[in-house]
């Protein structure tokens, strides 16, 4: 795969790259790969964020990567109708080209995806690409969602999107389907949803099947610092400068050099200050009775004259 | 080619053993930007690690401010420090990141002075006088001048070597004999002059010069005084 690319491009090692550690270490709640022939062309799906009325569902999009990658953000653009943002529209977040002033060059494919994993359950503020579906409607196409992936470009590219959705549906647990006998269940858990998402601190339900707890937490952290600011990848990543700083203080302590300060005693100084004031007062004390001695010879002159 | 591929496999191979751990041991001298192993690393004040072709390419061409491509902190192009290995400096311009940008030289790391050597043994002082007492004038002059003062200590011999002086500065002669009598003190106090002055040999000459300015400054009044009398 790497013979088929330009290795001289930075953009195109750094995409490299990003694909390996996405390999290296997949996640369950999102999936994505390159295409073959135009590695600047992504493939994506999320799973909805637990504990929400998008829970469940797996919802693909297409990601354009531009050549100046990572020195200016991508574009993102939802496939599947999910009822948060609007699909074959590029979507408007600090994460995507429509803010390159907010773009950092360390964020990834991957820490945009956590990202607007995050973003679903908020509050669009008429940003554009956004929707503001009814909950019952998003739980609706959440169902719909996993029945089938969305039909969209080339045959390669369809073929990518099927791959993509038989893995999410092999990780993503089913959405939380409401019957006759659990009706009383789901009211409470509804309410549960509604204020967990309205509180700044939601709190985490027991793990489902195949998620490890550390994902979990990890997922759930992410969360809280997100709802709280719009831009929580920079959030999320001001954690660990702190860290540093720490470490680099102490590093600045232990360099730490105080050399002491030199005191030198001269004892002999005072001594010829000494006498140069003695001779400067003698001197003075001369010249004054000289000049008193030429004034009463002056007195007699006069006294002489008249 | 070939350095690029090696440094794809070094990057990939512990996964393997990360596959369990979210965290990737290797990653930690990888550049913030491209991913990469590190070439020509800087770090910023804020412990931030980046290729320096990467980073100037951030601040100078995409960057709106001097911030942190990780933190966003401010970035100050003197305040960051290269890191130096054990490798050689790589001056082939197939391996540089981009090969069509001008890049100036990593900003260089700010080192601290060297400690002080301890102080050296005590020099003979009596031999660096001694030295200076056989050179020319001026140091006969300066001690001329120390022996002047040493005899300003004596109260019964002031008054009238003072008169002598100021009678001098009317006819050259007496000078003669006045310069004369120092000598005689310098003979009569040798062990303790020289004591004296080995103990402040530096301070003794900015002494002397003061000395000097009090007088000529004696002198100017004395003529003065003269022409009052006129």
């Amino acid at each position: 795969m790497a013979d088929k690319y330009n290795l001289k491009n930075p953009a195109v090692k750094r995409i490299l790259q990003e694909v390996k550690e996405m390999q290296s270490n997949p996640s369950d709640d999102f999936m994505s790969l390159p295409l073959e022939e135009n590695i600047f062309e992504w493939q994506f799906a999320i799973r909805g964020p637990r504990d929400t009325e998008f829970e469940g569902g797996i919802y693909h999009g297409r990601i354009q990567l531009p050549s100046e990658y990572p020195f200016k953000p991508p574009s993102f653009m939802l496939l599947t109708p999910n009822g948060r943002f609007e699909t074959q529209t590029k979507i408007c977040l600090s994460i995507s080209n429509h803010h390159p002033e907010h773009w950092q060059p360390s964020w990834s494919v991957r820490t945009a995806l956590v990202a607007l994993i995050a973003f679903m359950p908020t509050n669009p503020n008429g940003a554009l690409g956004s929707l503001d579906y009814k909950k019952e409607e998003r739980h609706t196409l959440a169902i719909k969602s996993r029945e089938a992936p969305p039909k969209f470009g080339t045959p390669e590219r369809q073929k990518l999107i099927d791959e993509i959705h038989e893995y999410m549906l092999s990780k993503a647990p089913p959405v939380p389907q409401p019957s006759a006998t659990e009706a009383s269940e789901e009211n409470p858990r509804n309410e549960e949803a509604e204020t967990q998402v309205n509180s700044p601190n939601p709190e985490s339900l027991p793990a489902g099947e195949g998620i490890t707890d550390q994902e979990v937490d990890g997922i759930v952290e992410e969360q809280e610092v997100i709802l709280a600011n719009p831009a929580g990848v920079e959030v999320s990543r001001e954690v660990q400068p702190s860290v540093s700083r720490n470490e680099v203080l102490q590093k600045s302590d232990t360099r730490a050099q105080n050399p002491k300060p030199e005191t030198r005693v001269q004892k002999h100084d005072d001594r010829l200050f000494t006498l140069a004031a003695i001779g400067l007062t003698i001197a003075i004390v001369v010249l004054l009775l000289k000049k008193f001695l030429k004034s009463t010879q002056h007195g007699a002159l006069f006294s002489d004259g008249s | 080619m070939t350095s690029g591929f090696g440094e794809s496999t070094r990057a990939s191979a512990p996964s393997p053993s990360c596959s369990g751990n979210s965290s990737n041991d290797a990653g930690d001298f990888e550049c913030n930007i491209c991913f990469d192993l590190a070439q020509d690393p800087v770090i910023t004040l804020c412990g931030h690690l980046f290729c320096w072709p990467c980073l100037y390419r951030w601040l100078h061409h995409h960057s709106h401010s001097q911030e942190c491509p990780v933190c966003k902190a401010l970035v100050q192009e003197e305040k960051l420090v290269p890191l130096y290995g054990r490798g050689k400096t790589q001056t082939d311009p197939r391996t540089k990141l981009y090969p069509g940008m001008e890049i100036p030289h990593r900003p260089s790391g700010q080192r601290p002075q060297t400690m002080p050597p301890p102080p050296p043994p005590e020099v003979n002082p009596f031999g660096s006088y001694g030295f200076g007492l056989m050179g020319g004038f001026i140091p006969m002059a300066t001690a001329r001048f120390g022996n002047f003062t040493l005899s300003t200590a004596f109260g019964g011999f002031i008054p009238s070597l003072l008169n002598i002086h100021f009678h001098g500065f009317q006819d050259a002669t007496v000078y003669g004999t006045t310069s004369g009598y120092p000598f005689g003190f310098n003979g009569f106090h040798g062990g303790n002059a020289r004591g004296f002055m080995q103990a402040t040999g530096q301070v003794q000459r900015q002494e002397d010069n003061v000395l000097k300015n009090l007088l000529m400054l004696i002198g100017f009044l004395v003529l003065l005084t003269v022409i009052f009398v006129w």
